[in-house]
């Protein structure tokens, strides 16, 4: 006997809930996450509880945990870094200068780039910090 | 004379474009984004002079090593410098605290020194060299 296949229609799939789970995860990830430039140097900052939620810094100095140093995207000597705070202060003076040091940087590292900065006319600095949990 | 009207067929809008693009924003801010919790901590630079209020109101916290702690010259424990600050702060607010890391701590160790001082209400910080290393 032959037996007609019974003809499987599959029903249509429908896009609907794909795209509302696509929707939410886009959603969550704008609301939760933070763009940010992202660091020439590769940078652990040191953890803290205290501190005050990080505000657009003018002048963001990365401190590798090697000691070595850069603005943005460019690789910069102790004096290089001086040299281009002194010219942005000329332009602002009151730029906020946000030290990016990795956490296990040596504390003499970042006091000779304090003292470069004091010679270049700094007198507040903040130290970029990732919050405890 | 009666016209019938001409049905115009209802096209099917494309949800595929849509979907492409959504996607594409997915993954833009899947990838750009960082979770991280980035804050800041302020410090004062100190002047050469080193002159901040003299030494009777000094408040000098050095940090020997990953262990050793020490309070205008006193070995102190993190503890201790958290409850010497909070009474220094309630004495008198604008108490600027100087902190002296030896070159080789870990900045990690600095920031956790930091941390109890403005947990306990230190407003002003400075990070300064120790005078012996000061060549």
């Amino acid at each position: 006997m032959k037996l007609a296949r019974p003809s499987r229609r599959r029903p249509a799939d429908s896009v609907t809930p794909l795209i509302n789970v696509v929707f939410l995860l886009l959603i969550f990830f704008m609301l939760t996450g933070t763009i940010s430039r992202p660091d020439l140097l590769d940078i652990q900052p040191p953890k803290a509880s205290a501190g005050t939620d990080e505000a657009a810094a003018g002048v963001r100095i990365q401190l590798s945990a090697e000691g070595r140093m850069a603005i943005d995207k460019k690789r910069m000597t102790l004096d290089e870094v001086a040299a281009a705070v002194a010219q942005r202060r000329l332009a602002e003076p009151t730029v906020k200068i946000v030290i990016a040091a990795d956490g296990k940087a040596e504390a003499g590292k970042v006091l000779n780039l304090l003292d470069a900065l004091r010679r270049a006319g700094v007198e507040r600095i903040s130290l970029a910090t990732v919050r405890r949990r | 004379m009666q016209i019938t009207r001409t049905r115009r067929p209802v096209r099917v809008l494309s949800l595929t474009p849509l979907i492409d693009v959504v996607f594409l924003l997915l993954i833009f801010f899947m990838l750009a984004t960082t979770f991280l919790d980035t804050r800041r901590v302020d410090v004062s630079v100190p002047r050469i002079d080193g002159g901040v209020g003299g030494i009777a109101g000094a408040f000098m916290i050095s940090i020997r090593s990953s262990t050793q702690l020490e309070l205008n010259g006193q070995a102190v424990s993190l503890e201790q410098i958290e409850a010497r600050v909070r009474t220094r702060v309630r004495q008198n607010p604008g108490q600027v605290f100087q902190v002296f890391p030896d070159n080789a701590v870990r900045l990690q160790r600095v920031m956790d020194v930091l941390d109890r001082i403005s947990k306990a209400g230190g407003r002003s910080v400075t990070l300064e060299r120790q005078e012996a290393e000061i060549k």
